[in-house]
């Protein structure tokens, strides 16, 4: 079977994406009119969608391993409490968010360190992690919102530059990096070969560890932007955020192309899955109106969305 | 009558044919050998006949009258069992459990009887004169006494046609002389045995009669007297090869390129002392379980070492790991060429570089993407690699012997000094086989110096400037292949340090 | 080679080794507790102790027949409120009792068919297909209680809560038979025997004429009925059905079932003794919890601690149970 090359990575599924969320766009513009498409309705969209584009990309890198990260919306709540307690105590701006992320960085390495030297399953490490996190979460803040952070900081999530909300450049300047340097460079490319297999790629000289370890920490890093997007968006820093994140990010980084078990991922086709998962859930409520309905959507979206994989996979691993 | 008659058999898996209208007779008591290169279709056959596949065309009698097997329970109420390459046990269970899987004794209620299953399974075993502890859990058992339990699971279903695909491949020599007398013993009772096998020696010792599969087609039978292994090496190929090995090397006076001195791993191989010189093929040659490849492993960095040291170029070196190893020159081609070897989800192209990404293709931390595809495509054309416009192919996609030259290719492109093969032909068919011995000789002729592990006696005589011969961890002796013949190489193989027996 | 029989010996004791700490943990675990509170072995607290965590034990037998097949029920969470609000309308419905439990229990083995079709026709890993399962029933809890909690039965049925056999309430009495039973089917039923094989290797099982989808399709559906019981069961104890009933229950019964010893990652080991043992274990724990007055959220951090530890306890075994037999089996 051949593979076409791009110079871009756009994807045969990229294309059919597009397709797909220009046509939803089109059908519901139609039917809901300016309740949809007008620039708030779409503004808003997006502005929410910054968080899971950030998800979804570190998210992109641990299914590419061939693992998988429950803990992104843990750490991001987590890495939001760190954060915002420390401005509230009067901490410098700029240290409050290096202590933040290196934060983030230190969960994703525990994970890649439990996974890839303990030989623990990425799904177990992960909720493990995920629920430690979270209860963490609650007990750092007994259930109460820190509040009382510096204007500077807030200006970040809610700051616009040159018209364009700063959480929408920001997360979009991220994933432009992330798509340019995954094409050429090598330490991504050896994300792919561990993902696919990784005693070969041990024995052909990658470090698999290493390699592991950085997918998860870059995984976690992410979230920690998020983090910082989102509490200074709100300004304030909340035990329940990013509960229930973790889904739309792995059914967002499906649905663009990236396999479930490893060695295949694109951040064209994250970028575009994570629009179109936030498409779905704008047009559900507008129709329904219950946000309860969210978390089960993103199930079944993760579902329909794992399932063409599977169907995908299965039909090229026919033996020889 | 015919016990088993193949009648215009066709098969496709999409749009690759794999069998094309064979037909054959197959008569009871009688052991039935196949053979064939990789992707002639044996296994296919055989895995249709065993009611795993189903046949796009044609028909199987037994005894004349039809039979449709539409699944392995279908094959088996028609007497036939297959023992499959991969062992198919439950190695967490009992050997009574293995046995009798989904056919246990039990009561009204579905209750087991496990006395009844115990004493059963006792039984099954001394029908082949072998004693066994039935509640033995099988991971705990040697590879080849799980291949007798799986052996034992299709016999006691009452076979007459038995089937075998590739036994031998990890059984030690003792395993398969006790397997080739279960086969004799079978043959006498009136069971038709079907053989499926590479290795030439073990047919002629083994079958009553060989049927030569090439490229999906039948190509003919050969009885006892008739086998000739050029005869049967022409059927599968379809020419006449002579000249199998190409000629070693002229001189040996490279400078020594590697060295070990007493090298030690606790539990693996004790006081390995051996000179590799450039320019050479040093073959290390052994019975399963002497080590091989655990020393291949330390010289690797893919495993430490307790005791002695490794030299390069005259320097100690204490190698951490692969990518260490693999920076100072030394690579491996690993045994298992799909576990841990190749990335057979990923094309051609990324395989050829997998090993090469830090020093050839690396620009600024970036890869070079065109410089990919142009030393891809170079070593398609040297190791005549097919299809050879494959450099966009997924691996899996390739017949077993053009991914071994993926492989192959995979250590050319990282340019080491030393490089160690593991079973560089297993599994590979005879055309390819030739390829890769040319090419691992003219590796050598440019200076490389070649560490071959194999178990084929004829590669390692063939190839070899030296041969190192292993057991149960021990370096037992090192030969110059100057007129060496197999019975001396086998016979230091068996002694133990010296002793005579 | 003559280090074979060295290398089994080693095995069978590590085999064991695993319940030897266990039992041992539980023991300096009970006897540390009672040393640090008199109250710890009054009849009031070990009452508190066994309903603490008694949902979750039962759901445990069932979760260890799916983990032992290979796959994971993350639904269960899900199932226990949904069986328990299902069962509630029913009874406010003015159904009998016995009606209503009966089409609660059946609702929850439907959703344990469709978990294994979808794993079987979409072909994806039980894991992932019951998370989704269980996002979307959450959903649905909520959705259909708007978020209240259901209450006002018939006094008659508030007697069932106060029923007591021997001193033992109702979901202790199902809890005891149900282990029994499950006990002796693990050792030496065919069908559960099945489950170890199916678990084991899939395909050889096939090939030996098992229907393992049917196998697979019981487990799952046992295991959705036993966690519908587990809502019941709920109902009969708080009088009320809640979408927050066994809220992260599933963390706390795979923990139990990891701790006992069943590999999360190898299918087909794995045994119901060692579950019973885990339970009590995890119950020991969270009572400790409850006597301390500690929060539920510590509760959540170390159910997830305990996890990673029995995983790493459980795969380090196994590396170092695989270790002696590569030498025991030499180079390949």
């Amino acid at each position: 079977m051949q593979k076409r090359k791009r110079r871009i990575p756009v994807s045969g599924r990229s294309i059919t994406l597009i397709i797909i969320i220009a046509l939803v766009f089109g059908v519901i513009s139609i039917i809901k009119g300016e309740l949809f498409y007008s620039l708030t309705n779409i503004s808003n969209v997006f502005s929410n969608l910054s968080y899971d584009l950030l998800l979804a990309c570190g998210m992109t890198f641990v299914l590419i391993l061939g693992g998988i990260d429950l803990s992104v919306g843990s750490v991001l709540a987590f890495v939001g409490i760190v954060i915002t307690m420390l401005l509230n105590r009067g901490l410098n701006v700029a240290l409050a968010i290096v202590i933040g992320l290196a934060v983030a960085v230190l969960a994703g390495a525990i994970n890649g360190v439990i996974v890839s030297k303990f030989n623990v399953a990425p799904f177990v490490a992960t909720l493990a992690m995920m629920s430690s996190l979270r209860g963490a979460c609650y007990v750092l803040t007994s259930g109460f919102f820190v509040v009382g952070l510096p204007d500077s900081y807030v200006a970040i999530g809610r700051g616009y530059t040159l018209g364009i909300p700063n959480k929408i450049i920001i997360s979009i300047a991220i994933m432009i990096f992330l798509g340019i340097i995954s094409t050429r460079s090598r330490v991504f490319k050896q994300m792919f070969y561990v993902g696919q297999n990784a005693n070969a790629a041990y024995l052909s000289g990658i470090s698999s560890a290493r390699t592991i370890i950085l997918g998860y920490a870059m995984c976690s890093l992410l979230a920690g932007v998020a983090a910082i997007l989102m509490t200074s968006s709100f300004a304030m820093g909340q035990a329940s955020f990013g509960t229930g994140f973790e889904m739309r990010a792995i059914a967002a980084a499906v649905i663009g192309g990236a396999s479930m078990n490893g060695g295949e991922g694109n951040f064209v086709g994250t970028a575009l899955g994570v629009i179109l998962v936030a498409l779905v859930n704008n047009v559900f409520i507008m129709f329904n109106g219950s946000p309860n309905w969210s978390t089960a959507i993103s199930g079944i979206m993760l579902l329909v969305a794992v399932a063409f994989d599977l169907i995908r996979t299965r039909k090229r691993g026919e033996s020889v | 009558m015919s016990l088993l008659e193949i009648k215009n058999i066709s098969k496709s898996f999409g749009s690759n044919k794999v069998l094309s209208n064979i037909s054959i007779f197959l008569e009871k008591g009688e052991i039935h050998s196949f053979i064939g290169e990789n992707g002639a279709g044996k296994s296919t056959l055989m895995k249709i006949i065993g009611g795993i596949y189903q046949a796009d065309s044609g028909q199987f009698l037994i005894n004349g009258k039809e039979v449709h097997m539409q699944n392995p329970m279908d094959a088996f109420r028609e007497g036939i069992g297959i023992v499959h390459q991969e062992l198919s046990v439950a190695d967490n269970m009992t050997v009574a459990q293995n046995v009798f899987v989904n056919r246990e004794p039990t009561n009204a209620l579905g209750f087991i009887k496990w006395k009844q299953l115990n004493e059963d399974t006792v039984t099954e075993f001394k029908k082949i004169g072998i004693d066994i502890k039935p509640d033995t859990l099988v991971k705990t058992l040697s590879v080849g006494m799980q291949q007798v339990v799986e052996i034992v699971k299709v016999l006691s279903r009452d076979v007459k046609i038995l089937i075998l695909d590739e036994p031998t491949s990890a059984l030690s020599d003792k395993e398969i002389s006790n397997l080739f007398e279960l086969l004799l013993k079978l043959k006498e009772s009136g069971t038709l045995v079907i053989f499926i096998s590479h290795k030439l020696k073990e047919i002629k010792q083994i079958s009553d009669r060989v049927s030569v599969l090439r490229d999906g087609n039948f190509i003919g039978t050969l009885e006892k007297d008739e086998m000739e292994e050029s005869t049967i090496i022409r059927m599968m190929v379809g020419r006449e090869i002579d000249n199998l090995y190409p000629p070693k090397a002229k001189s040996r006076d490279g400078e020594i390129v590697l060295e070990t001195r007493r090298l030690t791993r606790n539990e693996k191989y004790l006081d390995v002392s051996l000179k590799i010189k450039k320019g050479e093929i040093t073959g290390m040659f052994g019975l399963v379980g002497s080590g091989r490849t655990e020393f291949a492993y330390s010289l690797f960095g893919a495993d430490g070492v307790d005791g002695g040291e490794i030299l390069l170029n005259g320097r100690p070196v204490r190698l951490k790991s692969p990518k260490m190893a693999i920076r100072y020159g030394i690579g491996y081609l690993s045994e298992d060429r799909k576990r841990t070897g190749l990335f057979v989800g990923m094309d051609v192209k990324d395989n050829v570089v997998a090993s090469s990404l830090d020093f050839i293709m690396a620009k600024l931390g970036f890869l070079d993407d065109k410089k990919s595809e142009q030393v891809t495509e170079e070593y398609i054309g040297q190791l005549e690699i097919r299809p050879s416009n494959c450099s966009s192919l997924t691996v899996r996609s390739l017949s077993g012997g053009n991914q071994q030259k993926v492989l192959l290719a995979k250590w050319l492109a990282a340019k080491p000094e030393v490089l160690i093969v593991d079973e560089p032909t297993r599994g590979v068919d005879v055309g390819a086989k030739c390829k890769i011995h040319s090419i691992l000789r003219a590796l050598a002729d440019s200076g490389i110096a070649i560490i071959m592990i194999s178990s084929e006696l004829p590669e390692i005589l063939g190839l070899s400037d030296q041969v190192a011969v292993m057991h149960e961890g021990r370096l037992i002796t090192v030969l110059e292949n100057d007129g060496l013949t197999e019975e001396t190489v086998l016979a230091h193989a068996f002694l133990k340090g010296g002793d005579n027996q | 080679m003559k280090k074979k029989n060295e290398n089994i010996l080693k095995v069978f004791s590590k085999i064991n080794l695993h319940y030897l700490v266990l039992t041992f943990l539980i023991i300096v675990m009970a006897i540390s507790m009672s040393m640090h509170s008199r109250y710890f072995l009054t009849i009031t607290n070990i009452e508190v102790m066994v309903n603490t965590f008694i949902m979750e034990a039962i759901m445990a037998l069932g979760m260890t027949m799916v983990i032992i097949s290979g796959g994971t029920d993350i639904s269960v969470s899900g199932v226990l409120p949904f069986t328990a609000i299902i069962f509630a309308k029913l009874m406010l419905q003015n159904v009998p009792i016995i009606v209503a439990m009966l089409v609660a229990l059946a609702a929850s083995g439907v959703i344990g068919l469709i978990n294994n079709e979808l794993r079987r026709i979409l072909k994806i890993h039980p894991m992932v297909v019951t998370m989704a399962v269980q996002l979307t029933l959450r959903g649905l809890n909520l959705a259909i209680t708007n978020g209240s909690v259901i209450s006002g039965f018939s006094a008659g049925f508030q007697k069932i809560s106060e029923f007591r056999l021997f001193g033992l309430s109702v979901p202790i009495l199902v809890y005891i038979i149900l282990a029994v039973v499950f006990y002796v089917f693990s050792k030496n039923h065919k069908s559960f025997l099945s489950v170890y094989f199916v678990g084991g290797n899939k395909e050889a099982s096939a090939f030996s004429g098992m229907n393992t989808e049917c196998v697979l399709r019981w487990v799952f559906i046992i295991n959705a009925l036993l966690a519908g019981l587990a809502g019941i069961l709920s109902t009969t104890v708080y009088n009320s059905a809640s979408y927050s009933f066994g809220q992260n229950a599933e963390m706390r019964v795979i923990t139990a079932v990891a701790i006992g010893g069943t590999s999360l990652t190898h299918g087909g080991n794995g045994s119901i003794a060692g579950t019973l043992l885990g339970t009590l274990f995890m119950a020991l724990i969270y009572n400790s919890f409850v006597m301390s007055g500690i929060s539920t959220y510590y509760q959540d951090v170390f159910t997830g601690a305990m996890l990673i530890i029995a995983v790493l306890l459980s795969e380090g075994t196994r590396i170092v149970k695989e270790k002696s037999f590569k030498q025991a089996l030499g180079d390949s």
